[in-house]
């Protein structure tokens, strides 16, 4: 049985196929029409998806969309009804785009559908609640046979955070938190009061909190979060404005704070860098309340995470770190794209109770899921292109990457299938030495374009994590964070421990600095044979040149791009951007070697997010 | 009839069709929910949203703010 998972007219839209219960593809439409969280119907997607499993619409069983329209649109209802009169402005801005269109989600589908089939009819749709999308995503491609799921995010429909159980092919929600309590709206209220923007600047404030202390995390939770023991919560409405509003925080929050909302060319301060890392504070704390909760109520020794808090790889960290759970497993696509995946995978478990097959490491293939192209496509590919390229065997070229890496070149990495989620993994970095102390800030500032204080990820060799980091487990998606080891950490002097805010970021923290933060931590992704075997290949060429088994990864684009997703994005961004090397399957690309003629000016291509 | 008139008259058919569904369906919706008090607040609003796809939104809009 097939079935065709969609996600879409929220933000990141998305599609994903389903055979047997097996992932066989899954793609963001934000790759291919190049607009970052691009949220329209995902065409481009669901042709991948089809092509990837040589299947036309008409032989799919059925598509599975994330969420209720109905349902959603009752929130939207109540909750106006409730506020009103306040409210006034936002409803006058819902209301029209849900008549007109959301409500009649069911035929616009269909008609969107009909580009590919032209005889698909709606009986073929069907819709998953938006938690049990997530909780399906989390439970059904996780190794366990019986887990506890708990899903967090901004809202689906009602729920914002949910408990459920899986075990084998059944998956059922026990408990939920409902709109207009939210931990994630409550991170991103605090993403909007920084300056960063709301659903894709909340990494930023993550990443920010290592830099400030945590001042504000009393007021946090005597104001704006009432945060029971069991990790059930509540939210003062009074102190937010997207209810009723178009923002998400009002006067009085910013009252509370002493502080006006900060705007985006604004400078940050030590006074944003303690906010982050108080709500930074907060979350963990809610987050390890209801992982404890959840461990003693379901005596399940696993745990599944899923929904956008779930990407928040610090609170992972510490939950794994806290022991309650033996086994933690997060889906990559933890956000709303991989609610295309969980709709799909709802479908087939739950509504037509397919049996299910659990894979040893897990059910994603390393979130390696969409396009690939062969070294006959890339070499016509990048010939077009104008691009000037050596074809090398294998081994040759690992060797000449690693060799770019060890001299401390930005190397270009593009191998195999896409990524599926937000994280690079391997297939679309950019990659670098970790060792240089300058490493860090050139490849934000030169490379990325991007804020310097954002820290980037490790990927290491999995057989030699634990010689780096304080972590021994498998964190194959980037989705864990924990501290280097101490004895790879280097020892500050007392001038440079006196240094606050974004000025300890120029101090040399480790063996690898460019991917300690401030705090020693570091978000893991460790390397293993089985998902990744070229990149496992490169580690180890690192390795033996350099002794060090890890390697900076960070997303193949810059800052305000979707990650690139063909030979031709590659290039594009190659000649946009500093990158010395590129390499596209066996093509080494240099750039003293390109034309210069086709140099773009990239700095400014894309808006920032 | 001609086929362009049959075409557009089969249009309007799979139109009256879908609409047809679309209530069926939101009156399951509101008994499995038990949200009876929602059907006044649906109707003027399917009813107006009826207009404002015929009319294409604008030239409606200020008389609905009226009403609201």
């Amino acid at each position: 049985m097939r079935i065709l998972g969609i996600s879409a007219f929220y933000h990141d839209s998305a599609a994903a196929l389903v055979e047997d219960g097996r992932i066989v593809a899954a793609a963001q439409e934000e790759r291919f029409t190049r607009k970052k969280h691009d949220a329209s119907f995902p065409h481009n997607a669901v042709r991948y998806c089809l092509d990837a499993a040589d299947a036309k619409l008409r032989e799919i069983d059925h598509v599975a969309f994330y969420e209720k329209p109905f349902l959603k649109f009752e929130r939207l209802l109540e909750t106006y009804v409730a506020l009103a009169p306040r409210g006034f402005r936002s409803f006058r801005m819902a209301i029209p785009l849900w008549l007109k269109e959301k409500l009649f989600q069911k035929s616009l589908l269909r008609n969107e559908l009909r580009e590919f089939d032209e005889d698909f009819g709606s009986e073929k749709l069907l819709f998953a609640e938006h938690h049990l999308s997530h909780a399906a995503s989390a439970f059904y491609p996780s190794p366990f046979d019986k887990a506890a799921v708990l899903t967090m995010d901004g809202v689906g429909e009602w729920a914002t955070t949910s408990a459920a159980i899986g075990d084998g092919n059944r998956l059922e929600i026990f408990q939920e938190i409902h709109f207009p309590h939210s931990l994630g709206l409550l991170y991103s209220a605090i993403t909007y009061y920084t300056g960063f923007k709301v659903n894709s600047g909340e990494y930023k404030v993550m990443g920010l909190a290592p830099y400030g202390e945590p001042k504000y995390a009393e007021l946090i939770l005597d104001h704006l979060i009432d945060l029971k023991p069991d990790g059930s919560f509540r939210l003062d409405i009074s102190y937010f404005d997207y209810c009723t509003g178009l923002t998400m925080t009002n006067e009085r929050f910013a009252k509370l704070f002493g502080q006006p909302v900060r705007s985006p060319d604004q400078l940050l301060t030590s006074f944003h860098m303690d906010v982050a890392a108080s709500i930074q504070a907060v979350l963990e704390e809610a987050v390890l309340r209801l992982t404890r909760s959840l461990a003693s109520r379901s005596g399940v020794r696993n745990l599944c995470l899923a929904g956008g808090v779930a990407l928040n790889c610090v609170a992972n960290g510490k939950v794994l770190r806290d022991g309650r759970f033996d086994r933690l497993w997060i889906q990559p696509a933890a956000g709303d794209a991989g609610g295309a995946v969980g709709a799909a995978l709802a479908a087939f478990h739950q509504f037509k109770s397919g049996p299910r097959n659990i894979a040893a490491t897990d059910g994603m293939s390393g979130a390696l899921l969409g396009p690939e192209f062969s070294q006959s496509q890339i070499e016509r590919r990048l010939t077009a292109c104008g691009a000037r390229f050596a074809v090398l065997d294998e081994d040759d070229m690992i060797e000449a990457t690693a060799k770019a890496l060890s001299d401390q070149l930005a190397v270009g990495w593009f191998q195999g299938r896409m990524e599926f989620g937000p994280r690079s993994l391997g297939a679309r970095s950019i990659l670098g030495d970790p060792r240089p102390p300058t490493m860090q800030k050139n490849l934000n500032l030169k490379v990325k374009y991007r804020e310097s204080f954002r820290p980037f990820a490790p990927a290491v060799l999995r057989e030699d994590v634990a010689d780096w980091f304080e972590l021994d487990s498998d964190s194959p998606y980037m989705l864990i964070v924990a501290d280097v080891t101490k004895h790879k950490r280097r020892a500050m002097s007392a001038e440079e421990q006196s240094l606050f805010g974004i000025d300890k970021l120029n101090i040399t923290r480790s063996e690898i600095p460019a991917v300690t933060h401030v705090d020693y931590s570091a978000r893991i992704q460790t390397v293993s044979t089985e998902t990744n075997p070229r990149f496992h290949r490169l580690l180890t060429r690192f390795k033996a040149r350099t002794g060090c088994s890890v390697l900076v990864n960070t997303s193949f684009n810059v800052r305000g791009e979707p990650i690139v997703c063909t030979p031709e994005d590659a290039f594009r961004c190659f000649m946009g951007n500093e990158l010395d090397v590129l390499v596209v399957g066996n093509c080494v690309l240099r750039k003293s070697e390109q034309n210069p003629d086709l140099k773009q000016d990239y700095s400014s291509a894309f808006d920032l997010d | 009839m001609d086929r362009a008139s049959a075409g557009a008259a089969a249009g309007n058919d799979e139109r009256a069709v879908l609409m047809m569904d679309f209530l069926v369906e939101l009156w399951r919706f509101m008994r499995v929910r038990k949200k009876f008090w929602l059907l006044p607040i649906l109707i003027m609003m399917v009813v107006f949203g009826g207009l404002v796809v015929l009319t294409e939104g604008s030239a409606f809009a200020p008389f609905i703010y009226t009403l609201f």
